[in-house]
C-alpha cells in the first residue's frame, strides 16, 4: 500500500515527454500511405531462393558423396547437404543484401535446422521404439501374461510383461506413498514456516537432488540388503526409488509453493484464518496444478529409472504382487535384461515392453499437462 | 491525486508493524510441529545418505590412500582398486554429450524463444519437457540399436579425415581393406550421443526460460535501431541469457555425469586411461557400480560407495556452481533453475 | 489429491475409480494362477556359463508350480550373493577360492552349503571372420595359438601359426579382437586355469603371476575388449561390427546363435568340437573329490581332462556346480523353499539332463548324479518336513546311464571318433561347427558335410560353408590340385590385392570437390564482389 503512494509522483513526471512523443505520429499522417509490409513473412523471392538453394545443395551433395569422394551413408550425405546449403544460401543472399542480412539468414537457417534435428531425434526415438515393439503389442497376452514357463524361443503369443507392469506400478506406488507426503510436507515447511532450520533443510534437499540414481540404489543395496539382510524385493526397490524421488519432488514442490502470490496468504490471514487453514485452503489449492505436475513428472522419472531397481529388486519371471516377499520385476529392468539376451524374440519382447513404458510415461505426461492447464504460467 | 496531498502524508503515519503471530491456535502449533517433524525426517534421510557415503569413504581412503583417485585399474583379486580410469571415462562421456548437447540445446532454445511461430511455442515447450520425461533406458536402446551403426561409420569418417588430432584417433588402421568396425563401436562417443539426448531437454528448458525473459524494451529498441533478428539475439537476448546458458549447461552436465543405464547398455567396459572417445572401451563411475556391485565384498562395496560419493560430490559441485551462476546473472533473478 | 477443492472433486473421483479398477484387475490376474501350497518362490544367481540350460529347466518346472528366479550375473556374483544370504542358491564353475594372498575373501561367509554338480559342458571359442562377405565356419586352432591370441601375441588372422593349424589355409589380413569377460566369471576362471596349467610360459608372464583368475587381465593398448556376461560376449561377436572377434563362452551360446566354434587341438592330435560326446569323453579323466567329509566334496580337478589322450576328448571341458544351502538354521530357507529346490534339482539331475545335449551342454555321468542326490538329500536332513520320497537315481532317465554299471558313461562309450580330416596335418574337413549334433549318427556324418566325410570332400559340396571354388584368381583357370586342397572350405584367400595408394583417390576426389564448388559459387561471389566495388566507387565519387 505504502509503495503505491510513493510511486505515484514519479509516474506523474514523464507526462510532458509523452506528449512530445505523441506529436510525431500525428505529423506522419500526412505521409502518403505505403502498403504495410508484413514483418514476419518472407517474400516470394526469398522463398524461391530458399527452396532453390536446398535443391541445389541436395544435388551437389549427391555429386560429392556419391561420385567424387568415398563418403557413403545417409549421415555424411546429410551433413554435406547442410554445409553446402548454408554456403549457397549465404552467397545468394549476399548478391542482393548486405553482410548483416547474410549472417541473419545463415543463423536463422542453422537455428531452425538444429531445432529440427532435436525434434527429429525425439520423434525418431518414439517412432523407433513403437516400430520395433509393435509386434508383441498385437498380442493380448503381452498385457495379461507373465514370463513364467516361457522359453527364449517361444513365440510372441505366449508370455507377456504383465508381471513387469504390475511390478513397476507397485514399486512406484510405494515410492510415491513415501515420497509425496514427505516431499510436499517438507516443501510446505520450507515455504510456509521458514526459519533457520528450514534453510538448512532446503540446502540439504537441494544438494541431494544431485544424488545420481545409481548411488541411491547402491545405498539401499548396502544398507537394507547387505547390511540388514533383507531379501531383494519390490519394497527395497521402492525404497531406492523413493530415496531418489524424495529430493526431486520436495524441491519441485518448493519452487511451486514459492510462486504462490503472497497477497493470497496475507488476505487469508487478514480474514482471521489460522496458518494451518491458510495452507490447507489457500496455498495448496492454489499450487495444485503445479504440485500435480511436479509429482507426475517425478513419477515419470521414477517409473523409467532402471539403475536403482537393477541393484535392489532382482528379476522375477513370474507375477509377484507382494512387495515384501521376494524378487520382483519391473518394466525398465525387464527391458534391460531381455534386450541384452541376444535372443531375437526376447529382444522383440523388450521393445514391446519399452513401447508400453513409453506409453505409460506419455500418458502421465499428458495428464500432468492437463492438470497444469487451468493456470498457465504457474508452471 | 494532487501533489499537495501526498507530501503531507509521510508525517501523518508513523505506526509500527503489528506482530502477526501472537497467539497460535492448537491446529497451528500442530501444523508447525508436524511439518517440522516431516522436514526433520527428510533431513535425516537425505543427510543420512550423504553422511553414510562420506563415512564409507573413510576406510577406502584409509586402505588405498588418495591413490584411489588416480589408480586406473579395478582388480578386486589383486586388491588394486582405483577410479582414475573411470573418472576420465565419466568425463569423456559427459564431454561428448555436452559437445552435442550444448549447441543443439542453445539453438533449440533460441528457436523456441525467438524464431518459432507463436502458436506452436507452447507445444514446443511441452515437447522439450516430454523429452526430459522419456526414460533413460529408451534413449539407451535408441543409441544402442539405431544410432550405433551410423555413429560408428561417422567415427571412422572422423578418424580418416581428422585422425591427425589425437582426440579423434582410434587404435586401428582407418584405411584397412576390411574395416575394423569393432574398434569404432561401444565407445564413449556413442554413449555420449545417447546421454546428450537426456542433457538437451534439461539445458534447453533452462535456456529457453531465460531467453523468453529478455527485456522487451531492449529488444524493441534494438529492432527500432534497424538490427536484424540475429542482431537482436546477439546483442540483447544472448548477453541477457548468459547466466541461463551456463547454468543450464552445467545442470545438464550434472545429469550426464550420473547417467547409468544408457551408458551400460552401450559401452564395452574397460579400465584404460585414455581420451579416445571414438575407440571402443570406456567406463563411467555409474557403469562401474552397476557392473561390479554384485560381486563386491564388503571392502569393495565401500570402495564402490566411495566412487559413488566422489561422483555425488562432483555433481553437487557442478549443480551448486550452476545455481550460483544462474542466480548471480541478470536473468536469474526470477528463474528458479 | 487431498489438496483438491470442491470443483475438482469429480475428477479426483474418476481418477480414484480408475486406480481401483487397475489394481483390482491386477489382483484378478494374479489370483487366476493356481495356488501351490507346497512350493515357495526361490531365487538364485551366478554363472552365465550354465545359464542356458538352467533357464530351460526353470521354464520346464514352472508347469509344476515352481517359481524360480535365476539371475545370470557371473559366478563371482553367484558365490558372493550366496555368501551374503541374498539368494537361496548359487551356481558357479569354480569352488570358493578361500582367502587369497591379498586378503580378499572368497568364502561362503559361514553359511552352510554343499557343492552339487548340475551340468557338464565345454568352454568353446566362437568367432566371426568374414571372407568376401561370407563367414568362415570351420576354423581350427591349437591350444598354443589360442593362448597366444588371448595374450595378444598373435594379433592378425593371417598369422602363420593360424595358417599352420588350418593345414596351410590362409585367412585374410584382419586384426584379431579377443573378447573377454569384464565381470567376475567362472568361464574366465576355467579358461585361465587351463592356460595356467597347459601354457604357463605364455600365460604367466602375461598375467604377472601364476594361477587362475576370475577377472581376465586386459592390457591397455591391446585390441582385447571386455563384455559383461556370456551373453554380451556372444552378442559382441555376433554383432554386425564383430568381424575379426573371438571369445570364450559355453558351447550352448554359439549353438543357440548358430555361430561357429573353434575346433580345438587335443593331446592326441585331433581338432575337436565341444559336443556333448567329446565333453563326456574328456570328463572321464576328471578327478572328483570323493571324500564326503571334505568341504570341497564333488569338486573336480581337471588336469587329467586337459591332457586326455583320447582322440575324442575336448580339453576345455568342465562341470558347473550349484551351491546348496544345507544348514538346518539357514536364515533364508523354509520347508517350502527346500522342497522347491529339491524338486527342481530332482528334475534337473534326471530328466533335465536329457536336454543337455541339444542345448550345447553334456549330461552328467551317473556317479556324479548319484553323488548329487546324496547332496540334495542334505536338504531333507536339515528339515525333515521336506519330502524326499521317490526321488532317487532309479527314477532317472539320463542318457549317460549304463544299466548296472555306475562308473561307466554311456555317452563316452558311444561317442563317435573324430574324422580323419580333423587330424593335425590333414583336412580341414570344411564342415560347419557349432551345430550341436544330438544323435550319434549326426555326429558321425555331419549333415553339412555332403556326400562324404573324407580328408578332401568334393569341392563345392558345401555351399553353406561359403566355399570358394578352387579357381586361380589371376588366370581364371582351374587351380592345380595342391592349391585346391588349400582352397577348400570357406577359408580361401589365395592372393591379397594391394589396394594401390589409398591416398590418391581421396586427394583427387577432394580436389574435384573443391573445383566443383568453386565453379558453382564463382558467379555469385563474383557478382557480390563487383557490385560491392561499384558501390564503393559510387560512394567515393
Amino acid at each position: 500500500m505504502s509503495i503505491d503512494l510513493e510511486e505515484n509522483p514519479t509516474v506523474a513526471t514523464p507526462r510532458p515527454v509523452r506528449t512530445s512523443v505523441r506529436a510525431e505520429p500525428s505529423s506522419a499522417d500526412s505521409v502518403p500511405m505505403h502498403e504495410r509490409r508484413l514483418l514476419s513473412r518472407s517474400t516470394a523471392e526469398q522463398r524461391f531462393e530458399l527452396i532453390g538453394c536446398w535443391v541445389a545443395a541436395v544435388a551437389l551433395a549427391w555429386l560429392v558423396c556419391g561420385r567424387l569422394m568415398p563418403w557413403h551413408g545417409p549421415l555424411v550425405f546429410t551433413v554435406v547437404t547442410v554445409v553446402l546449403g548454408v554456403v549457397l544460401l549465404a552467397v545468394i543472399t549476399a548478391v542482393d543484401a548486405g553482410w548483416p542480412e547474410v549472417v541473419d539468414r545463415i543463423v536463422t537457417t542453422v537455428i531452425t535446422l538444429a531445432a529440427g534435428l532435436v525434434g527429429l531425434a525425439l520423434v525418431s526415438t518414439v517412432l523407433f521404439i513403437f516400430a520395433k515393439g509393435y509386434r508383441p503389442l498385437m498380442h493380448l497376452n503381452t498385457f495379461v501374461d507373465d514370463m513364467s514357463g516361457v522359453g527364449p524361443r517361444d513365440p510372441l503369443d505366449r508370455g507377456g510383461v504383465a508381471h513387469a507392469i504390475v511390478g513397476s506400478l507397485i514399486e512406484v506406488g510405494i515410492a510415491i506413498l513415501v515420497a509425496i507426503p514427505l516431499g510436499i510436507g517438507t516443501a510446505v515447511y520450507m515455504t510456509e514456516v521458514g526459519g533457520r532450520f528450514a534453510r538448512v533443510v532446503r540446502t540439504v534437499v537441494e544438494a541431494m537432488t544431485a544424488l545420481p540414481s545409481i548411488v541411491a540404489g547402491l545405498f539401499i543395496y548396502t544398507t537394507l540388503i547387505v547390511g540388514l539382510g533383507l531379501p531383494r524385493s519390490g519394497l527395497a526397490a521402492a525404497m531406492a526409488l523413493g530415496v531418489m524421488m524424495l529430493p526431486i519432488i520436495a524441491r519441485a514442490s518448493d519452487v511451486v509453493l514459492r510462486v504462490v502470490p503472497g497477497n493470497l496468504r496475507e488476505a487469508s490471514l487478514a480474514l482471521g484464518a489460522s496458518r494451518w487453514s491458510t495452507v490447507w485452503h489457500i496455498v495448496l489449492p492454489t499450487a495444485r496444478p503445479g504440485l500435480a505436475t511436479a509429482v507426475i513428472l517425478g513419477v515419470a522419472r521414477g517409473i523409467g529409472e532402471t539403475s536403482p531397481v537393477l541393484l535392489t529388486s532382482g528379476a522375477a519371471t513370474f507375477m509377484v504382487t507382494n512387495p515384501t516377499e521376494g524378487v520382483m520385476n519391473s518394466l525398465p529392468l525387464f527391458i534391460f535384461s531381455t534386450v541384452r539376451s541376444g535372443e531375437p524374440i526376447y529382444i522383440e519382447r523388450a521393445y514391446g515392453a519399452a513401447a508400453i513404458l513409453l506409453a505409460i510415461v506419455l500418458v502421465l505426461f499428458v495428464t500432468a499437462r492437463l492438470l497444469a492447464r487451468p493456470r498457465k504460467g504457474s508452471r | 491525486m494532487s501533489t499537495t496531498l501526498r507530501s503531507a502524508l509521510p508525517e501523518a503515519e508513523e505506526d509500527e508493524p503489528r506482530d502477526l503471530w501472537i497467539d497460535e491456535s492448537g491446529s497451528d502449533r500442530a501444523f508447525v510441529l508436524g511439518s517440522r517433524a516431516i522436514a526433520a525426517t527428510v533431513l535425516a534421510v537425505t543427510a543420512g545418505i550423504g553422511l553414510f557415503l562420506a563415512f564409507s569413504a573413510v576406510p577406502t581412503f584409509g586402505r588405498y590412500g588418495f591413490g584411489f583417485l588416480t589408480e586406473t585399474q579395478w582388480q578386486p583379486e589383486a586388491d588394486v582398486l582405483g577410479i582414475g580410469a573411470v573418472l576420465v571415462g565419466t568425463f569423456t562421456i559427459a564431454a561428448v554429450a555436452l559437445l552435442f548437447a550444448f549447441p543443439l540445446s542453445l539453438l533449440t532454445a533460441l528457436y523456441i524463444a525467438e524464431y518459432a511461430p507463436a502458436r506452436i511455442k507452447a507445444t514446443l515447450v511441452s515437447l522439450v519437457d516430454l523429452m526430459a520425461a522419456v526414460p533413460s533406458i529408451i534413449y539407451g536402446l535408441w543409441g544402442f540399436t539405431l544410432v550405433q551403426p551410423h555413429a560408428s561409420r561417422f567415427a571412422l569418417w572422423l578418424h580418416q579425415h581428422l585422425g591427425f588430432i589425437p582426440f579423434f584417433r582410434v587404435d586401428a588402421d582407418p584405411n584397412a581393406a576390411v574395416w575394423e568396425q569393432t574398434r569404432y563401436t561401444a565407445s564413449a562417443f556413442i554413449a555420449g550421443i545417447a546421454v546428450a539426448m537426456m542433457v538437451i531437454p534439461m539445458a534447453c528448458a533452462v535456456m529457453q526460460q531465460v531467453f523468453s525473459q529478455a527485456p522487451p524494451g531492449e529488444r524493441e529498441a534494438a529492432f527500432a535501431l534497424g538490427a536484424t533478428h540475429w542482431g537482436v539475439v546477439r546483442t540483447v537476448v544472448l548477453p541477457f541469457g548468459k547466466g541461463g546458458i551456463i547454468g543450464g549447461t552445467m545442470l545438464g552436465l550434472g545429469r550426464a555425469l550420473g547417467e547409468t543405464i544408457a551408458v551400460v547398455l552401450i559401452i564395452s567396459p574397460s579400465f584404460d586411461l585414455k581420451v579416445k572417445p571414438l575407440e571402443i572401451g570406456t567406463n563411467s563411475i555409474s557403469g562401474l557400480i552397476a557392473g561390479r556391485f554384485g560381486e563386491a565384498t564388503s571392502l569393495q562395496l565401500q570402495a564402490l560407495l566411495t566412487a559413488g560419493f566422489v561422483l555425488f560430490l562432483i555433481t553437487l559441485g557442478i549443480n551448486t556452481l550452476a545455481a550460483m551462476v544462474v542466480a548471480r546473472s541478470r536473468s536469474g533473478q526470477g528463474a528458479d533453475a | 489429491m487431498n489438496t483438491s477443492v470442491q470443483s475438482t472433486r469429480p475428477r479426483t473421483r474418476a481418477t480414484l475409480t480408475a486406480l481401483v479398477a487397475l489394481l483390482s484387475s491386477a489382483l484378478l490376474i494374479t489370483s487366476a494362477r493356481p495356488a501351490q501350497a507346497a512350493y515357495a518362490q526361490i531365487e538364485g544367481s551366478g554363472s552365465t556359463w550354465s545359464q542356458g540350460i538352467v533357464a530351460q529347466w526353470i521354464s520346464d518346472v514352472d508347469a509344476n508350480g515352481m517359481q524360480i528366479a535365476y539371475n545370470g550375473a557371473g559366478s563371482s556374483q553367484g558365490r558372493k550373493d550366496f555368501a551374503s544370504n541374498v539368494t537361496d542358491f548359487g551356481i558357479t564353475e569354480i569352488p570358493y577360492q578361500g582367502k587369497d594372498e591379498y586378503g580378499a575373501v572368497d568364502t561362503a561367509g559361514g553359511r552352510e552349503f554343499a557343492y552339487m554338480p548340475i551340468v557338464a559342458g565345454g568352454t568353446a571359442f566362437t568367432y566371426q571372420i568374414k571372407v568376401g562377405g561370407k563367414p568362415v565356419k570351420d576354423l581350427r586352432l591349437s591350444g598354443d595359438t589360442i593362448a597366444k591370441i588371448f595374450t595378444n601375441k598373435i594379433t592378425n588372422w593371417n598369422d602363420p601359426a593360424i595358417t599352420k593349424d588350418n593345414n596351410g589355409r590362409k585367412l585374410p589380413s584382419l586384426t584379431i579382437v579377443p573378447v573377454v569377460r569384464s565381470d567376475g566369471s567362472g568361464t574366465t576362471a576355467q579358461f585361465t586355469a587351463w592356460l595356467d596349467k597347459q601354457f604357463p610360459s605364455i600365460w604367466q608372464p602375461y598375467f604377472g603371476k601364476s594361477g587362475l583368475t576370475s577377472y581376465y587381465p586386459k592390457k591397455s593398448g591391446s585390441k582385447t575388449i571386455g563384455a559383461a556376461g556370456s551373453d554380451q560376449v556372444m552378442n559382441t561377436i555376433a554383432s554386425s561390427s564383430g568381424n575379426g572377434t573371438i571369445g570364450y563362452v559355453e558351447y550352448s551360446y554359439p549353438v543357440n546363435k548358430k555361430y561357429p566354434v573353434v575346433k580345438l587341438l587335443n593331446k592326441s592330435g585331433y581338432f575337436v568340437e565341444p559336443t556333448q560326446y567329446n565333453v563326456a569323453v574328456a570328463l572321464t579323466k576328471a578327478k572328483i573329490n570323493n571324500d564326503p567329509a571334505s568341504q570341497q566334496y564333488l569338486t573336480s580337478i581337471l588336469d587329467g581332462v586337459y591332457t586326455s589322450t583320447d582322440p575324442r576328448a575336448y580339453p576345455l571341458s568342465s562341470y558347473s556346480y550349484m551351491l546348496l544351502p544345507t544348514g538346518a538354521k539357514d536364515q533364508r530357507m523354509t520347508t517350502a523353499k527346500r522342497q522347491t529346490l529339491t524338486d527342481f534339482m530332482f528334475y534337473s539331475l534326471c530328466q533335465g539332463q536329457s536336454k543337455a545335449g541339444p542345448y550345447g551342454y553334456s549330461p552328467l555321468p551317473l556317479n556324479l548324479v548319484q553323488a548329487g542326490f546324496d547332496q540334495l538329500k542334505k536338504l531333507s536332513v536339515a528339515d525333515p518336513a521336506v519330502d524326499f520320497k521317490d526321488r532317487d537315481v532309479t527314477q532317472c532317465n539320463n542318457p549317460t546311464f549304463v544299466a548296472g554299471d555306475l562308473t561307466k558313461n554311456k555317452l563316452a562309450e558311444i561317442a563317435p571318433q573324430p574324422q580323419a580330416c580333423d587330424k593335425v596335418g590333414a583336412g580341414p574337413c570344411g564342415t560347419e561347427t557349432g551345430t550341436a549334433p544330438t544323435t550319434t549318427d549326426e555326429a558321425k556324418n555331419p549333415k553339412s558335410s555332403g556326400s562324404s566325410a573324407q580328408a578332401a570332400p568334393a569341392s563345392g559340396a558345401d555351399p553353406a560353408a561359403g566355399e570358394a571354388a578352387p579357381v586361380d584368381p589371376d588366370t581364371g583357370a582351374a587351380a592345380p590340385v595342391a592349391q585346391a586342397v588349400a582352397g577348400e572350405g570357406s577359408v580361401a584367400v589365395p592372393t591379397e590385392l594391394a589396394s594401390g595408394r589409398p591416398g590418391d583417390a581421396k586427394v583427387f576426389g577432394a580436389l574435384a570437390v573443391v573445383e566443383l564448388i568453386v565453379i558453382i559459387l564463382a558467379p555469385g561471389v563474383g557478382a557480390v564482389y563487383f557490385r560491392r566495388r561499384a558501390r564503393r566507387r559510387l560512394g567515393a565519387s
